[in-house]
C-alpha cells in the first residue's frame, strides 16, 4: 500500500546517486590529495634534500605547529565561527610562559608552572573570544580581530617588546628539540591532541553539539542543545590548542618571542578550508584537515628548499586561500 | 485531444529530467491555455517542481521542449523565461526586505534618467498600476520586512505582472497565508484570467482547487497520470489518481477519552497573546486554530520558552515552568515541533543518522557520560525509520535531500528522545504529501493513546477538525472559543475567526 505513494527520492537507487554530504565534501577534498602527491613529486625532482630523513623529521616537526592551529581553527569554523587571534594567542602565550619561567629561574617548578601560565593564558583568550560572541551574539570576526590585538598589544608591553631570553634548558630541550626514536617530541604531542580532538568530535556529546550548532543554530536550540556553552567550549578548546603551539613554538625558538607565530593565522584558515571545513559551519571532517595541513607545510618547506623567497610565499598561501574559500562557496552552492 | 489545442499558450512536451540516478521527470507534457486557472496536482516527489523549474527556466530539462504562443524556448534561464513572458512566484519569496516596496518591484529593472539617475516618478507610478492590479494598497515607499506574508506574496504577483507576462506561475502560494488572505487572492486571480492571463497553480489543497481551476494535471512518480477538466470529477477520484489511496483513510479515529490536565498555559500575555488560557489533558488532541499573526503559533512558542512572557505561565503536569526555555520544558517533559523545516526544525547539513540521534543525544537516551554509544545510536536511528516509515531508509544520506514528507518525519523522530508528555505541533503537514500526512497524524495518534497530552496548531482547518477532539480558536491573541463534539464545524471555526457569530465560550475580560 505504502510502496505508491513514495516519493521520488525512494527510487533514488543506492546511495551516492544525489551527493551526500560526505560525497560533496569529497568532490572538494578530492583536489587537496593530488595537490599534495604532485607537490611532493615535483619537489622531490626538483631538491634531492627533500625527500632526506632529515628533511622528514624537519616536515614532522613544522606539521606539529601547523596542525595544532589547524584543529583549533577547525573547531570554531564548525561552530560557523571564526578565530582571529590564534597567532596573538601564540605570542600572548609565550611571552607570558617566558616571563613566568625566568622570573621563577629553573627547574621543574619554573617550567611547570610557565607551561601552567601559558595554558591558562590561551584558554583565557579563547574564553573571552566564546563569552562575547556568545552571549552578546556579536560577530565573532570583529570580537577576535579585537582581543587579536589586545592580545599582541599585551605581549609586546610585558616583553617590552623584545625576546624574553634564558629559558629553562630542560623546557627548551625537551619541547623543542629532543625526540622519541626519530620522531620530534612536538609531533608526538601534537598527534596525541589530534587523537584526543578526534574523540572529542566524533564519539562525545559536545562534538555532535558543536557539528549542529554550527549546521543550525536555531534548529540545535529547538532541541535542547546548549548553543552558547558549545560555542563558548570551542573557543576554549582552539584557545587551548593554539597555547599548546605557542608552547611548543616557545621552546623551539627558546625565547619568549611578541612576533611570534604571526604567519600562523592565514595558514590555519587556509589548512582547515583546504580540509573541507565550511565558512558556514557544521562541515569539515578531522583527516581531512590534517591532510590540509600537511600540504601547507609540504608547500613552505619545499619552497624553502628550492628558495622561493619568503615574499613569494606569503602570494601563493594567499592564492590558495582565495581557490580554497571560492570551492568552498561552490560546494555550498552545489549541495542546496 | 486536449495537447492538439492550437491555442496552447504554452506547451511543454515529452519533459524529462534526472537527478544523478534519481528520475525526476518522465515524458511529461503539459500544456496551459490563455485565460485558464491549470492546477497542478501531486504529492511531494511527483514532479511538480521540477516541472516548473524547468518552464521557469531554473533547471535545463534532460529531454523535452517548452513552447511558448508557437515558439520554442531553449536555453532558458529564469531571466530569460521572465522576459519571455514566464512569470513565477516561488514558495520562497524573493523579495529583499531591507528595501522598499517600490524598490522591489522594479529590482534589476529600474527606470533610468538619461544621465544615469533614476525616474522615481515613473517608477512609482507603474509601481501604483501593478498594486493595483492586485488590489493591494500600501504606502510603495514602505519597506518590505514589515509587511505580512500576504501582502509579500501579492507584491510579488504585481512584480511578475508588470514585466507583462502572459504566464504566472503559482507554487504553493496559500501555504502560509491565512484563510481570508487566501480568498482574497483567489479573488485576484479570478480577475486576471477573466484578462487572459493562464494561471499554473500548485497547492495540496484539494478544496482550493476546485474551487478555482478549469483543468488539473496530476503528476505521480514523476509521470503524468492525467490532465482532466474539474467538473464531475470527485475529490475521491483526485486522491486517488494522485495517492493511489483514499480520503477517508486519511485522519485516523482516535479513541481516547481525556485523563488528568497535562498541559495548562494561564493567563499567557505576550507581545502576541492576551491572557490566553488553554488546558490539554492526558489522551487528547487538542487544535488550535486561527488566522495568521493571531497568535496562535505564539501559543505554542510561550510553551516551550520560545515567546517571552509578560503574565502568565505555563504549567507541565502540575508543575509551573519556571524561566521557560527549550531545554527547561523538556526537562519537564514537554516538547515543541517547529513548522519550519528549513530555519528551526533540521540541521541542514546532518545526514539522517545524525539528525534522528541529536534528540536523545541532548537527552542522554544514547550516551553514556557525555560519550557516545554506537550501539544505542543505530539501534535507535533504526527503530525511529521504521515507527516514522522513512523513506529512503538511508541513513548516511544528507537530511537536505530528503522529500519534504520525509524531513517532516525526521523532525518527528525527536518524540522519541525522552519520554515526553506534553507534545506541541505547530503546522505539522505543511507541504507534506498524502502518505506523509497519514504517517503524521497516526504518530499522533499512538502518542493520545499512549496517554500523551498532543496540540496541533495549524491553518489547515480540515485538519484539525479531521483528528482533533477539542478546538480552540484564536483571535487577536485571546482563546475566543473552545469547539467540543458537535460544535466542531468548519463554519463555527470560521465564525469564530472573524467573531461574526457568538462563540460556545467566549472568553471576555483583557483590555487592548
Amino acid at each position: 500500500m505504502t510502496v505508491q505513494t513514495e516519493p521520488v527520492v525512494s527510487s533514488a537507487g543506492p546511495p551516492g546517486t544525489k551527493p551526500s554530504r560526505a560525497t560533496a565534501s569529497l568532490l572538494r577534498v578530492g583536489l587537496l590529495p593530488v595537490l599534495l602527491v604532485a607537490a611532493i613529486a615535483l619537489f622531490a625532482i626538483m631538491e634531492p634534500r627533500f625527500v632526506s630523513g632529515d628533511n622528514g623529521i624537519n616536515l614532522s616537526r613544522q606539521l606539529s605547529f601547523l596542525l595544532l592551529l589547524a584543529m583549533a581553527q577547525m573547531l570554531v569554523l564548525l561552530t560557523a565561527e571564526i578565530d582571529m587571534s590564534l597567532a596573538s594567542n601564540i605570542a600572548l602565550t609565550s611571552v607570558v610562559s617566558a616571563t613566568v619561567m625566568t622570573e621563577i629561574g629553573s627547574g621543574a617548578g619554573a617550567v611547570l608552572a610557565g607551561v601552567a601560565a601559558g595554558l591558562g593564558t590561551g584558554l583565557f583568550i579563547g574564553l573571552v573570544n566564546g563569552l562575547v560572541t556568545s552571549f552578546f551574539n556579536v560577530p565573532s570576526f570583529i570580537v577576535t580581530i579585537a582581543t587579536a590585538s589586545v592580545a599582541f598589544g599585551a605581549a609586546l608591553l610585558i616583553s617590552d617588546g623584545s625576546p624574553i631570553t634564558g629559558l629553562p634548558e630542560s623546557f627548551t630541550m625537551n619541547l623543542g628539540y629532543s625526540s622519541i626514536g626519530p620522531i620530534p617530541v612536538s609531533f608526538v604531542i601534537a598527534l596525541a591532541f589530534a587523537a584526543g580532538l578526534y574523540v572529542l568530535l566524533y564519539w562525545t556529546k559536545l562534538g555532535r553539539y558543536i557539528y549542529s550548532v554550527g549546521g543550525s543554530k536555531d534548529a540545535s536550540r529547538l532541541l535542547g542543545v546548549p548553543v552558547t556553552q558549545t560555542k563558548t567550549l570551542a573557543f576554549v578548546l582552539a584557545g587551548g590548542l593554539a597555547a599548546v603551539a605557542g608552547l611548543l613554538l616557545t621552546a623551539r625558538v627558546a625565547s619568549g618571542e611578541p612576533n611570534l607565530g604571526s604567519e600562523y593565522l592565514i595558514m590555519s584558515i587556509a589548512a582547515a578550508v583546504l580540509g573541507g571545513t565550511s565558512f558556514f559551519g557544521g562541515e569539515g571532517r578531522l583527516g581531512f584537515v590534517a591532510v590540509g595541513a600537511l600540504f601547507l607545510v609540504v608547500l613552505s618547506n619545499g619552497m624553502n628548499l628550492i628558495r622561493v623567497s619568503s615574499y613569494t610565499q606569503e602570494i601563493v598561501i594567499g592564492l590558495l586561500l582565495i581557490l580554497a574559500v571560492v570551492l568552498d562557496r561552490w560546494q555550498a552552492r552545489v549541495a542546496r | 485531444m486536449i495537447t492538439a489545442q492550437p491555442s496552447a499558450l504554452l506547451e511543454a512536451s515529452g519533459l524529462s529530467k534526472s537527478y544523478g540516478g534519481a528520475r525526476a521527470l518522465r515524458e511529461v507534457s503539459f500544456d496551459l491555455r490563455a485565460g485558464e486557472i491549470h492546477a497542478l496536482l501531486g504529492e511531494n516527489g511527483a514532479g511538480k517542481s521540477t516541472l516548473i523549474k524547468i518552464i521557469s527556466g531554473s533547471v535545463r530539462p534532460d529531454a523535452g521542449t517548452v513552447r511558448l504562443n508557437g515558439r520554442e524556448l531553449s536555453g532558458l534561464t529564469p531571466t530569460s523565461a521572465l522576459t519571455e513572458g514566464i512569470g513565477t512566484v516561488h514558495q520562497e519569496l524573493s523579495l529583499v526586505p531591507q528595501l522598499s516596496v517600490v524598490d522591489n518591484i522594479h529590482l534589476g529593472r529600474e527606470r533610468q534618467r538619461p544621465g544615469g539617475l533614476l525616474d522615481k516618478a515613473s517608477m512609482l507610478r507603474e509601481a501604483r498600476e501593478a498594486l493595483d492590479r492586485v488590489g493591494l494598497r500600501i504606502d510603495l515607499r514602505r519597506k518590505v520586512a514589515g509587511l505580512s506574508r500576504a501582502e509579500m506574496q501579492l507584491i510579488e504577483i504585481a512584480r511578475v505582472l508588470h514585466h507583462r507576462s502572459p504566464v504566472l506561475i503559482l507554487d504553493e502560494p496559500t501555504a502560509s497565508l491565512s484563510y481570508g488572505e487566501s480568498e482574497e487572492l483567489f479573488r485576484i486571480l479570478e480577475e486576471l484570467r477573466a484578462e487572459g492571463i493562464g494561471i499554473v497553480y500548485i497547492s495540496h489543497r484539494l478544496a482550493e482547487i476546485r474551487a478555482l481551476a478549469d483543468r488539473v494535471t496530476v503528476l505521480r512518480d514523476g509521470e503524468k497520470v492525467d490532465t482532466l477538466g474539474l467538473v464531475g470529477v470527485s475529490d475521491e477520484r483526485l486522491v486517488e489518481l494522485m495517492a493511489g489511496r483514499s480520503l477517508d483513510k486519511l485522519f485516523p479515529s482516535i479513541h481516547t477519552s481525556a485523563g488528568a490536565t497535562r498541559l495548562r498555559v494561564v493567563n499567557a500575555r505576550s507581545a502576541a497573546l492576551r491572557d490566553a488560557d488553554i488546558t490539554v489533558a492526558a489522551g487528547e488532541v487538542v487544535g488550535v486554530a486561527g488566522l495568521v499573526g493571531d497568535g496562535k503559533s505564539e501559543l505554542g512558542r510561550a510553551c516551550f520558552g520560545l515567546e517571552r512572557l509578560e503574565e502568565g505561565y505555563v504549567e507541565i503536569d502540575g508543575q509551573r515552568l519556571t524561566k521557560p526555555s527549550p531545554r527547561r520544558a523538556m526537562a519537564r517533559g514537554l516538547i515543541y515541533y517547529p513548522p519550519d523545516r528549513k530555519s528551526e526544525g533540521l540541521v541542514p547539513t546532518a545526514t539522517l543518522a545524525e539528525s534522528l540521534s541529536l534528540g536523545p543525544v541532548v537527552t542522554g537516551v544514547v550516551t553514556r557520560r557525555g560519550f557516545l554509544s554506537r550501539r544505542k545510536v543505530r539501534s535507535y536511528n533504526d527503530d525511529v525509520v521504521q515507527a516514522l516509515r522513512i523513506r529512503p531508509p538511508n541513513l548516511k544520506l544528507g537530511i537536505r535531500w530528503f522529500s519534504g514528507g520525509n524531513q517532516q518525519k525526521a523532525l518527528l523522530a525527536r518524540s522519541f528522545a525522552s519520554d515526553f508528555g506534553v507534545h506541541v505541533f505547530d503546522e505539522p503537514t505543511v507541504g507534506i504529501d498524502v502518505g506523509a500526512k497519514v504517517d503524521v497524524y497516526e504518530h499522533m495518534k499512538r502518542l493520545a493513546e499512549a496517554g500523551k497530552a498532543v496540540l496541533v496548531i495549524s491553518s489547515d482547518t480540515e485538519e484539525l477538525l479531521g483528528i482533533a477532539q477539542r478546538i480552540y480558536v484564536v483571535r487577536e491573541g485571546r482563546v475566543v472559543a473552545d469547539l467540543r463534539g458537535e460544535d466542531r464545524t468548519e463554519t463555527n471555526v470560521v465564525n469564530a475567526f472573524f467573531g461574526t457569530s457568538r462563540p460556545q465560550m467566549a472568553v471576555g475580560g483583557g483590555t487592548r
